[in-house]
């Protein structure tokens, strides 16, 4: 079925044609097939995933975690440790994030200069940065229009001294339902399937769904087509058996940062593919306030602290609220029966706050590794080492302290059991836990690197100026797994602005 | 692609997945004997298909089911509904083959892989693309 330039792969026979294949249509690849369709170029994007919107949005866990993310939800690390949120529709992760928008610290732009043969700048991704924050209405968020949730946080960093400030979001007319998580249901929230992607279609574009791509043919340097399979199925989830090609001048990889190296390796094109996967690894707490904090409403995430972001004596952290709605809170949740069931009574007085550990600025900390399984799926592998563990114990510390400060009652760590803490005098029990994989709960929904740039082909998969692979000469990967480090602020907007950068560029080289 | 699949063969194949749909949740609530009374029936009358049941997410299950529910009521055909009717038949006629003697020494004992063999050359489509619809991994 074709809906004004979105095409179900079922409905396609045979061998598609276009001057770009871009494949995926999340932050990178909607921004990239913007630019480079309305420069008039034959665009054809290449989802895996359906194509839900506003009316697809009923505001339920169980029905959104199925229909818009990777796995059901259920994506996890090759040992299961840590789980991984990852959105798996057309519009990618931007459906179901959380709103939050940062430019990349000019910090880490130089120290990708310094330490990986980066050439960019702030200056040279400002305009790019002004013209998406223009089309996603990016703006900062009032702290009075900040939830509970949020506000606590932001006041329990007050108290403690971790500076913190409201964040910007991209929004428009937001009625803070707090479901940004499940898809926006009033089209409030500026995701790729409002957007970048509606804006690329109005230019010619045509974005294929339930299309998975199983690898790319290289002959002589050169990608000549992609092969790919038509899924079926409510949720794309079962293979056809149809199989599509799509040949086109240019392929942009843009499946973010497990399946643009899953792709690659399909395809035999290694190299450093897969390597340096960093995922701001995340720990939280719960604080129990005597007032009601109904952490499933209001916008999710405004508030971010990045105080100990350049700590010295150990990795660096930033704070941040989460939305907690039943399901998510009863699997982030210990114990079983009736204790389970009394912590779930306590939710609309609980807080979630979080703390993102800043991976991957010291040797000691290489990230993860992408491989494949037997079945070709890509698969995350990554180890937590002595810094992460540190900075989990710190994060715990600071989190239970902040929320004690704020007027918690009592903080649960995310231990299995959990342990409460109920004053500062119990905050020294935190020092003697572990923090090792499995014995906390771990999760991330920031996926970095694995296709790096850089200038030394042994490290890093593109080069910096255009995000052209280093040896196959029409492809370019454009998503967060470019980034050679994580960033230390949540990722889409970087990843957006370094897409209209990159994809201004190459639309004027291909046009010429 | 060679040949059409017959309306007796989807209106089949969706009785196979309902009934793979009944055992998944008699083997969830821990009915085992209704499952194994099941089991016995499907995989006398689908050889292989108690794999399905044992690889396939339900959700897999049901998308099946409905997608062989539209074929029937006039919807197009997808692939797979013709390689997995021609699989249950080329592998019941290979399993009784080998159990006569006058199958030779299949690959790594597996029949599974002639099966595919066959299916490969008859539609001109790879193996792995084959068996990859017809029985795709829980982790892709």
């Amino acid at each position: 079925m074709s809906n004004g330039g979105f095409i179900d792969a079922q409905t396609l026979e045979g061998e598609l044609t276009a001057d770009v294949c871009v494949i995926g249509s999340g932050a990178g690849g909607a921004v990239t097939a913007q630019v480079l369709a309305a420069a008039g170029l034959e665009v054809i994007v290449v989802e895996e995933g359906g194509h839900r919107t506003r009316p697809d949005f009923k505001m339920r866990e169980d029905v959104a975690f199925q229909q818009l993310y990777e796995d059901g939800g259920a994506r996890a690390t090759k040992d299961a440790a840590i789980a991984i949120l990852q959105g798996r529709s057309v519009g990618g992760s931007t459906v179901v994030n959380w709103t939050t928008c940062f430019r990349t610290p000019e910090t880490v732009l130089d120290h990708w200069k310094a330490n990986h043969g980066s050439t960019i700048s702030l200056a040279e991704l400002m305009p790019h940065y002004l013209a998406v924050e223009e089309r996603l209405s990016i703006a900062a968020w009032p702290l009075e229009e900040s939830n509970a949730n949020n506000r606590l946080l932001y006041e329990g960093c007050k108290a403690i001294g971790v500076e913190v400030a409201p964040t910007r979001r991209n929004v428009k007319r937001c009625m803070k339902s707090g479901y940004c998580g499940m898809g926006c249901p009033v089209d409030a929230k500026q995701s790729m399937i409002v957007t970048y992607l509606p804006d690329a279609v109005a230019k010619g574009a045509r974005v294929v769904y339930g299309l998975r791509v199983d690898r790319l043919d290289e002959e002589a340097g050169k990608i000549v087509r992609a092969r790919g399979t038509a899924m079926g199925g409510a949720n794309r989830y079962s293979p056809t058996g149809k199989l599509l090609t799509i040949r086109a001048k240019h392929f942009v990889l843009s499946a973010g940062a497990i399946n643009s190296p899953g792709i690659l390796l399909r395809s035999g094109i290694a190299g450093a593919v897969g390597r340096r996967t960093f995922i701001h690894p995340v720990v939280g707490v719960a604080g129990l306030f005597k007032d009601p904090v109904e952490p499933y409403y209001g916008p999710p995430q405004s508030i971010a602290a990045h105080g100990l972001a350049h700590r010295t004596d150990g990795i660096g952290l930033f704070l941040e609220a989460a939305p907690l709605h039943p399901m998510m809170a009863s699997l982030a949740s210990s114990g079983q029966g009736a204790d389970h069931l009394a912590t779930m009574r306590t939710l609309p007085h609980l807080t979630a706050h979080i703390a993102l550990v800043i991976d991957g600025f010291s040797a000691e900390e290489p990230g993860g590794t992408v491989t494949l399984r037997g079945s070709g799926a890509p698969v995350l592998d990554y180890p937590i080492g002595p810094r992460v563990v540190e900075g989990f114990r710190t994060a715990m510390k600071t989190l239970a302290r902040l929320d004690l400060a704020a007027g918690a009652q009592s903080v649960r760590t995310g231990h299995d059991p959990s342990i409460t803490v109920r004053s500062e005098a119990d905050l020294a029990k935190l020092d003697a836990l572990s923090y090792e994989p499995g014995r906390i709960a771990i999760f991330s929904a920031h996926l970095m690197g694995g296709c790096a740039l850089g200038s030394d082909p042994a490290t890093s998969v593109v080069r910096p100026e255009d995000l052209r692979h280093h040896s196959v000469e029409n492809l370019h990967v454009i998503d967060g797994s470019v980034f050679p480090t994580s960033l230390g602020v949540n990722p889409q907007l970087s990843i957006y602005g370094l897409a209209h950068r990159t994809a201004t560029r190459l639309a004027s080289a291909w046009k010429a | 692609m060679e040949g059409l699949i017959s309306l007796e063969d989807l209106r089949s194949l969706a009785r196979k997945y309902r009934a793979l749909i009944t055992i998944h949740h008699a083997l969830a609530s821990w009915d085992d004997a209704r499952a194994r009374t099941l089991d016995a029936a499907i995989a006398e009358e689908f050889p292989g298909a108690l794999r399905e049941l044992q690889t396939l997410d339900v959700n897999v299950l049901d998308d099946r089911a409905r997608a062989l529910e539209e074929a029937i009521a006039g919807g197009a055909p997808e692939p797979w509904m013709l390689w997995m009717a021609d699989y249950h038949r080329t592998l019941r006629r290979l399993l009784a083959d080998k159990r006569a003697g006058r199958l030779a020494r299949a690959p790594g004992g597996r029949v599974n892989q002639l099966v595919m063999a066959e299916l490969a050359a008859r539609y001109g489509v790879p193996a792995a693309a084959i068996a990859d619809a017809l029985f795709p991994s829980r982790r892709r």
